[in-house]
């Protein structure tokens, strides 16, 4: 690891790196968050402070969410209730303030903890494994009718998906259903929270918690600052077949933090979560391994290391493997999200202590193909 | 007098598509390496040639890790398939069997299923116990099949025993649905993306699994391609040509059971394989299983490596599932046999 | 039924009679029963080495069940008696050798469409082929001889599916040949073939056994065909061996009786034998008069 670094040039160039490092982010943290948002947030002030920064980005959420129309309070937005909820395709009333809410989606169950929901919701999935207090039920979220949930006697229930035409069937019982599907980027999930305050009558909160989310990682992505830019990963959703995500959905956001790059991104002919070829893994030999595998299929650093070639992998050679919680890549909700980026801007600080002085040049193009001195052939011809 | 046998140019032409498709797919694969490049990383790994070659050690890594083992296996599971198809089609005298006939598939996905709905640990052992669990499942669902195909009639019958195939595999399938109704959702994925069938993870420790199954059936099925084309006359006048229809029958179902278990269990389900090519075979040299059978075991080989090398390069770097590739490769092309073709399937 | 009951001396006596006694076919007491029905009882007889013998009797007297007698998978069906070829006791201990003794043509063989009829008359050579050789060249000689005996090399490259009736019963009959046994067996083999075809195939059969010395048994409906062709008749009444012997000895009106259950007539035409069935004073035979009677 150590060989893999050149010296730092000189300690004045250091500092003054550090400096246009955190310049560099903030910006880019800004555009991440707000990336689509209206005109006339870009052209804000920046040098407002950190806190206004972080309320304007919950603005810039806001008037997206307007525009779109996802959340519409009738009687111009004098009373909570009734509100429109737009998400996942379908448009939903809810009449007033729900107080027995049935969430079936682990990632929902953690935005309702953290916008202070909790209280209303009288029953959540098996999945929902955060917080421990939440009133957990044996339900999966596949259940095939409606009928099921009508002992909770629910006023709201909360699906990531519609399987088994479970909205029409709740519509038919005239319950309110929400559905919040996958999100693909840090982004949508604030929207999401937004949407669940609204829904739940805790708009504040929710704002309060966007602010605190894109707050934590803000500082977390400064934190680690381009220690890690330009380095390459590889998500591992399964090993066989080889599933990975590329950087457009959740979990690649996280990666996005921290400016890294996903191999992935050449592959998705139309999907984010392509199925790879080894060869292709070999080929582009990324930095880091993640292996949201290690619960739905028992991988393991070691057993990826086993794997028929893969020991030549620089991120073999160079320990970065890592073996994470499934539930890294396959929910959104803050608890989850802050935990991983926390997880990985430390594995990135514990690696990286140094800034590496060489991250600003395209470092990866000469480095990429056995370059580096780790990397020695077999019988080198010298 | 005709001689209807194989003939040394069969094997020929069988062999230059086998070895042509098995150099290009190991060179022109999506590694970009050069063809000098490849000889040299899998030079390296034989006796005496390899001393004076010098390859990265990625170069070797891609070449002798992933590509060879993956056409390895291809060859193995091809040859395994098409000739295991050629024979149930001789066997049961019906040119729709395939290999998967007697529940072999809804055994092996049913073993599949299990462990990795309730041993979900099981992938990460040092020993995978996945191949062997696919290939017990096939194995008892074959003897329950058998069991039941006796029960009910005669085994000399084969018409008793392709039923109680049918009755058993519905079974075994409905059993491994109702495992999956219970399993969580990754679960479920993954004994689809497991059924659906893949050499994409393949290694040498799958190639010498294999190997002996393999070896062992398409010995005993070669022996027995005679014997195919006696069966065709039915079960009386074979015994007056000195040949037990019964016995051969029993013998060349199991040896192709072993093999096609065997198969699946490293590879999944490989669909159209057993089917065309016995077929493409069939109309190109002829009816008699003294050509098809020996001919399906190289076709079927390079088939199969041809069918992968397009599933791993067609959307580079993505890989696409095996079986799509084989159903589109093959149905169109069959077709095309069939209308240029004389002969009658 | 007095008729039953009167002597037959030539069941057992005629044998001997012309040639030198050297039987290549021995049957003896030969009984057979299925499910507790009894098909055939103790009927023993003998042919002689290049003889056309013709099996005759009533549908269901159990002349299928005699034929099946020599093929291995029916052989269970017998529980009494002892069969033996050209020396050697039948079925022999191993399935390949008795499949060296004799050849066999069903009255409705199995055609496999798809198949040529190259490799269907070397189907015969299966009992001489080992597990992983090819066709020796004696297979390919043998088999290019019985195509060519039988007229047949014209369709070699052929399936079995383009062929006629006749041509088929030739390539079946070529198949047998191509076996190689001393002894060969036709189940009906003229039966659903026009007077031509049945002509042919009865000539084929004498040529083979004067030519080449090949001792055929084969079941016939026709009793004046028979009469014509065979050297010796064996003829089957009520599960039992009635008559045994020369076409001109045991074809006798008793014999008709008793096997046919019908009168008939015997005329000498240009110095063969023919069996007319006589007809009753009002124009109807005397199976009519039978049918009445149940």
């Amino acid at each position: 690891m150590k060989k893999e670094f050149h010296p730092a040039a000189s300690v004045a160039e250091y500092l003054s790196k550090c400096v246009k490092a955190t310049l560099c982010v903030l910006p880019l943290l800004l555009l991440l968050t707000v990336n689509s948002a209206s005109a006339s947030v870009k052209s804000a002030p920046l040098q407002r402070g950190h806190a206004t920064a972080q309320d304007f980005a919950v603005a810039g959420l806001e008037a997206q969410i307007a525009h779109r129309g996802l959340v519409k309070t009738h009687n111009s937005g004098k009373k909570s209730f009734p509100v429109t909820i737009t998400s996942g395709g379908y448009r939903e009333v809810i009449p007033s303030r729900p107080t027995r809410i049935l969430c079936l989606s682990a990632s929902s169950t953690q935005m309702l903890y953290a916008i202070g929901a909790l209280p209303q919701v009288v029953g959540v999935d098996k999945y929902s494994i955060y917080p421990k207090s939440a009133p957990r039920t044996s339900f999966t979220g596949y259940e095939t009718s409606a009928e099921d949930y009508l002992p909770l006697h629910p006023d709201l229930v909360i699906l990531a998906f519609n399987e088994n035409s479970m909205v029409a069937q709740l519509n038919a019982l005239h319950i309110p259903v929400l559905v919040m599907p996958a999100a693909s980027n840090i982004h949508s999930a604030y929207i999401q929270l937004l949407q669940l305050g609204a829904a739940t009558g805790h708009v504040k909160q929710a704002k309060k918690e966007v602010v605190k989310l894109n707050s934590s990682l803000t500082h977390i992505a400064l934190r680690v600052a381009n220690r890690a830019k330009g380095l390459t990963y590889f998500i591992e959703l399964s090993p066989s077949p080889l599933y990975t995500a590329t950087s457009d959905t959740f979990i690649g956001s996280v990666f996005s933090l921290f400016k890294m790059k996903d191999i992935a991104d050449a592959a998705g002919h139309g999907s984010n979560y392509p199925q790879l070829n080894s060869s292709y893994l070999l080929k582009s030999n990324p930095d880091m391994v993640v292996l949201a595998d290690t619960v739905c299929c028992g991988q393991s650093p070691a057993l990826f290391a086993k794997r028929p070639g893969y020991s030549v992998l620089r991120a073999v050679r160079t320990h970065n493997v890592y073996g994470v919680n499934d539930s890294a890549a396959s929910e959104w909700g803050p608890h989850t999200l802050v935990e991983f980026a926390n997880y990985l801007s430390g594995v990135l600080l514990r690696k990286y202590k140094s800034m590496r002085p060489h991250v600003f040049s395209v470092r990866h193009k000469a480095a990429s193909h056995g370059g580096e001195s780790g990397f020695s052939t077999t019988k080198r011809n010298n | 007098m005709e001689v209807t046998d194989l003939k040394t140019r069969h094997i020929l032409y069988a062999a230059i598509f086998v070895v042509g498709v098995v150099v290009f797919a190991a060179t022109t694969g999506p590694a970009q390496l050069s063809v000098l490049q490849v000889f040299q990383a899998v030079g390296v790994h034989l006796p005496f040639v390899g001393k004076d070659f010098h390859v990265s050690s990625l170069d070797e890594a891609l070449v002798w890790q992933l590509v060879m083992p993956r056409i390895c296996l291809g060859l193995l599971v091809g040859a395994m398939l098409a000739s295991a198809g050629a024979a149930y089609q001789g066997v049961f005298l019906n040119p729709l069997a395939d290999p998967y006939l007697l529940g072999v598939a809804s055994g092996a996905g049913l073993g599949a299923t299990i462990v990795l709905i309730f041993l979900p640990t099981a992938l990460s052992w040092s020993f995978n116990p996945l191949p062997l669990a696919a290939f017990l499942g096939a194995i008892v669902s074959v003897l329950l099949t058998f069991a039941l195909g006796k029960a009910a009639g005669n085994v000399r019958n084969a018409s008793s025993l392709l039923l109680a195939g049918i009755a058993i595999a519905a079974f075994f399938t409905a059993v491994q649905t109702f495992l999956q109704q219970r399993s969580s959702v990754g679960q479920i994925q993954d004994v689809y993306s497991w059924i659906l069938g893949s050499l994409a993870t393949a290694g040498w420790s799958d190639v010498t699994l294999i190997l002996p199954y393999v070896v062992l059936t398409v010995l005993i099925l070669v022996s027995m391609r005679r014997l195919l084309d006696v069966l065709a006359v039915g079960d009386i006048e074979a015994q007056s040509f000195g040949v037990k229809a019964s016995t051969v029958r029993n013998i060349i179902i199991a040896a192709a059971t072993l093999g096609t278990a065997a198969a699946v269990s490293v590879s999944g389900l490989i669909g159209f394989v057993g089917i065309i090519v016995p077929h493409m075979i069939r109309l190109i040299a002829g009816p008699s299983y003294k050509r098809i059978l020996p001919l399906s075991i190289l076709y079927g080989g390079g088939f199969l490596v041809l069918a992968d090398y397009l599933a791993r390069t067609v959307l580079y770097p993505e890989e696409v599932p095996l079986g799509v590739i084989t159903a589109f490769l093959g149905a169109p092309f069959f077709l095309v046999v069939l209308r240029t073709s004389k002969r009658l399937v | 039924m007095k008729l039953f009951l009167s002597e037959n001396p030539e069941t057992e006596s005629d044998i001997s009679g012309g040639k030198e006694h050297n039987p290549l076919v021995k049957i003896d007491g030969l009984s057979a029963a299925v499910n507790g029905e009894l098909l055939l009882k103790d009927v023993s007889f003998e042919i002689e080495k290049g003889d056309l013998v013709g099996l005759v009797g009533k549908n269901g007297v159990g002349k299928t069940t005699l034929i099946q007698a020599f093929i291995e998978g029916a052989h269970r069906r017998i529980y009494g008696g002892k069969i033996e070829i050209a020396g050697k006791r039948f079925p022999a201990k191993n399935i390949k050798e008795s499949a060296k003794l004799v050849a066999y043509v069903p009255q409705r063989p199995n055609i496999p469409k798809q198949m040529l009829v190259a490799d269907y008359v070397m189907l015969g050579r299966t009992a001489y082929q080992g597990y992983l050789a090819q066709s020796s060249a004696l297979d390919l000689r043998i088999t290019g001889e019985v195509t060519e005996q039988l007229n047949l090399t014209d369709f070699a490259a052929h399936t079995m599916g383009e062929l006629s009736g006749g041509e088929l019963q030739r390539v079946v009959i070529a198949r047998a040949l191509a076996q190689k046994t001393p002894f060969l067996i036709l189940d009906e083999p003229t039966t659903s073939l026009d007077i031509y075809y049945q002509l042919t195939v009865l000539s084929l059969l004498k040529q083979l056994c004067l030519l080449q010395g090949v001792t055929v048994l084969c079941s016939l409906h026709d009793i004046n065909l028979a009469a014509k062709y065979c050297d010796q008749l064996v003829i089957l009444g009520q599960k039992s061996l009635l008559a045994c012997g020369r076409p001109s000895s045991v074809i006798t009106k008793e014999n008709i009786q008793r096997a046919f259950s019908v009168d008939a007539d015997l005329h000498f035409v240009n110095g063969e034998l023919v069996v007319m069935p006589q007809l009753t004073g009002d124009g109807s035979y005397a199976t009519d008069v039978a049918l009445e009677e149940l």
